[in-house]
């Protein structure tokens, strides 16, 4: 018999519905209304991945001004020049939109006067997460850069590690520890990303920061802070000026002393010279009081007083300031209390 | 028909032809179509914003146009930049960049060379020669207008710039292009002393700054970066041959100076009212010699830094 057209249309039919899936209405709606509603919801709030993992975007990084002055006010003691140069230096810049170059701050001190813990406060009032954003980095020369003989590879390690990091996020800080054990030849080093260049192989350094802390120089300012007490005026009064002009003398003309500093102060990379003074009993005791309340304890004038007067002082004959600073003072605590 | 035809193509062959250059460019990548260099800018640029450096801004307007006119020079333009710290060279090489190129110093056809970060180990001079060889030569081949900055020339090991020797001069061939058509910028502090004893010296005779002429210190910079050890020219064919079209000394800057460059930096940050800062700043600074405190010693370079302290 010869098949009729319809007859052939109903075996195509009944063909094609056999090969092809059949759709379900209920759930391919389900599915698809779900679809448009998640892409609606990303499309409108699209920092919502930005919340839960760290990234160089606002919500990460921001300058907290008014943060910073109180931190400084309230935890540094002793340290009035240091945390006026501090604060203006961070505020000029972070306001700035348009940086000339970045900011280098050099700070200087004997040990135990403060120059680790304002670097943490300033990466605290920087970086939502503080020290351990991982924007910030820290280098200690003695950790990281230990064998002389290996300088030429610790140059090009530290170069691809800078410009690496500063490519992923132009607001990085980068914190170089002890740098008067530092080896001259790697902070020529890194000299060119601290210039005044629009970019560098392509890369902008206009906005990140720089922090190098050394113990240089800590002589000479105690030798000035001396003069001062010995001639009965207050530690207030001195000034950057009375500290900046001996200085160049002993540590930056000095070829001997500062090794690097004759580069860098030369090409004037470093914007800002932060000096730390030594602390006095005062001090001490204020260091004392506060890490008590850290520690959750009452505070005990008595118990403070006596921990900072047992501790060592020089010169001898005077007994004025601390030789250890603020040091130690956590671990003492538990042998007074 | 088709002569009527021809005669309304020719007419519109101008316009034809820019729409056709402009669909070009944004297809090929050639470097004619980034270059485009605004002299009147860039005069408007050296003039207002170089202070103090009447020499420079002379010197770099005139040499620059009068090559970028010439359609086939006969040799590349090479200047070479010799002044203390901060007194602008990098800034003027800077503007040269951003006023031949519409990208500015981003422009993959600018390539800005810094010894401490590309020629950093003493020992492998021969490697870095070869680098840099093929590297220019590369660069030329791609691009004729090419523009080459050598910062801090006074840290590159001796000998490695002598491999450029071929390129600066009329005589050498390179296949396909017209190397003569490059610029080349070398900037170094050597030669400091020789520019800033001069600048004492007339103003101690109480002259005019800007009496002073490029005919007075041509030559005592050139023997100066020839005869140093620590300059990337000692003893260099190049100074030799004369391939360096002109040395541009830049002058060490004076406290009023530095105070144009307080206020230009306050203006830029919206504080353009606070004279009290400029004057602070200007007072600031670190003045050389110790009698007369004529010329600041970091030029422009430690005012932006000033002016966070004093606002």
């Amino acid at each position: 018999m010869e098949p009729r057209k319809r007859h052939v249309f109903l075996l195509w039919m009944l063909v094609c519905a056999g090969s092809t899936q059949a759709i379900e209405p209920i759930s391919t709606s389900i599915a698809v209304g779900m679809a448009a509603a998640l892409t609606g919801f990303l499309a409108s709030y699209q920092n919502i991945f930005y919340y839960f993992h760290e990234c160089c975007r606002p919500e990460w990084i921001s300058f907290n001004s008014s943060g910073l002055k109180v931190d400084l006010e309230q935890k540094l003691f002793g340290q009035h020049i240091a945390s006026r140069i501090v604060l203006k230096a961070l505020t000029g810049f972070m306001n700035n939109a348009q940086p000339k170059k970045p900011l280098v701050l050099s700070l200087h001190g004997s040990t135990g006067t403060g120059k680790n813990f304002v670097s943490q406060i300033i990466a605290e009032n920087i970086y939502k997460e503080g020290m351990d954003s991982s924007f910030v980095h820290v280098f200690t020369s003695e950790l990281h850069f230990p064998h002389a003989s290996k300088i030429d590879t610790y140059k090009s390690q530290l170069q691809q590690w800078i410009k690496g990091n500063v490519t992923n996020c132009g607001r990085s800080m980068f914190i170089f520890d002890e740098m008067d054990k530092m080896h001259p030849g790697l902070i020529d080093s890194i000299k060119p990303y601290l210039e005044y260049y629009d970019k560098v192989d392509g890369v902008c350094y206009r906005k990140a920061i720089f922090i190098f802390l050394s113990n240089a120089g800590g002589e000479s300012i105690t030798q000035i802070a001396l003069d001062f007490w010995r001639a009965g005026q207050d530690r207030q009064t001195i000034d950057l000026k009375d500290l900046e002009v001996p200085l160049s003398l002993s540590v930056f003309n000095n070829k001997q002393s500062g090794l690097w500093h004759t580069s860098l102060i030369d090409k004037n990379l470093v914007d800002y010279f932060v000096p730390f003074l030594p602390l006095e009993h005062k001090h001490i005791v204020q260091c004392a009081l506060a890490e008590m309340e850290a520690k959750g304890m009452v505070k005990n004038h008595e118990v403070a007083d006596q921990l900072a007067r047992d501790l060592v002082y020089f010169p001898k004959a005077e007994r004025v300031f601390s030789v250890k600073g603020c040091k130690t003072i956590e671990s003492k605590l538990d042998y007074y209390t | 028909m088709l002569a009527v035809l021809a005669a309304v193509c020719f007419l519109l062959s101008q316009p034809v032809c820019c729409v056709f250059q402009t669909l070009y460019c944004t297809i090929s990548d050639s470097c004619d179509c980034d270059f485009r260099p605004d002299m009147r800018d860039l005069e408007w640029d050296l003039y207002r914003n170089v202070y103090g450096q009447h020499l420079a801004q002379d010197i770099v307007s005139e040499e620059v146009a009068s090559f970028l006119q010439n359609k086939s020079p006969d040799r590349p333009l090479v200047l070479s930049f010799h002044g203390s710290s901060g007194t602008g060279k990098t800034l003027v090489s800077s503007m040269l960049a951003k006023h031949l190129y519409s990208s500015g110093l981003s422009s993959p056809y600018i390539h800005q060379f810094i010894p401490t970060l590309h020629f950093p180990l003493p020992n492998r001079v021969r490697r870095y020669r070869s680098d840099l060889e093929s590297w220019v030569k590369g660069n030329l081949t791609e691009c004729a207008r090419s523009v080459f900055i050598f910062d801090e020339m006074e840290k590159i090991p001796p000998g490695i710039i002598d491999v450029l020797e071929p390129f600066l001069g009329p005589s050498h061939v390179v296949f396909r292009t017209n190397y003569r058509k490059a610029i080349y910028v070398f900037i170094s502090t050597t030669g400091e002393k020789v520019i800033n004893q001069l600048a004492l010296d007339f103003r101690q005779a109480g002259r005019e700054r800007e009496e002073i002429r490029l005919a007075d210190l041509q030559d005592a910079v050139a023997q100066a970066v020839y005869n140093s050890s620590s300059s990337g020219f000692y003893h260099s064919s190049i100074i030799q041959q004369k391939l360096i079209t002109r040395f541009v000394p830049f002058l060490p800057l004076c406290r009023r100076h530095v105070e144009r460059c307080a206020r230009w930096q306050l203006c830029q940050q919206g504080w353009c009212w606070r004279n009290d800062v400029v004057e602070a700043v200007g007072g600031d600074m670190i003045y050389t010699p110790d009698e007369g405190r004529y010329f600041s010693t970091t030029g422009c370079k430690a005012v932006p830094a000033k002016i966070n302290l004093f606002l």
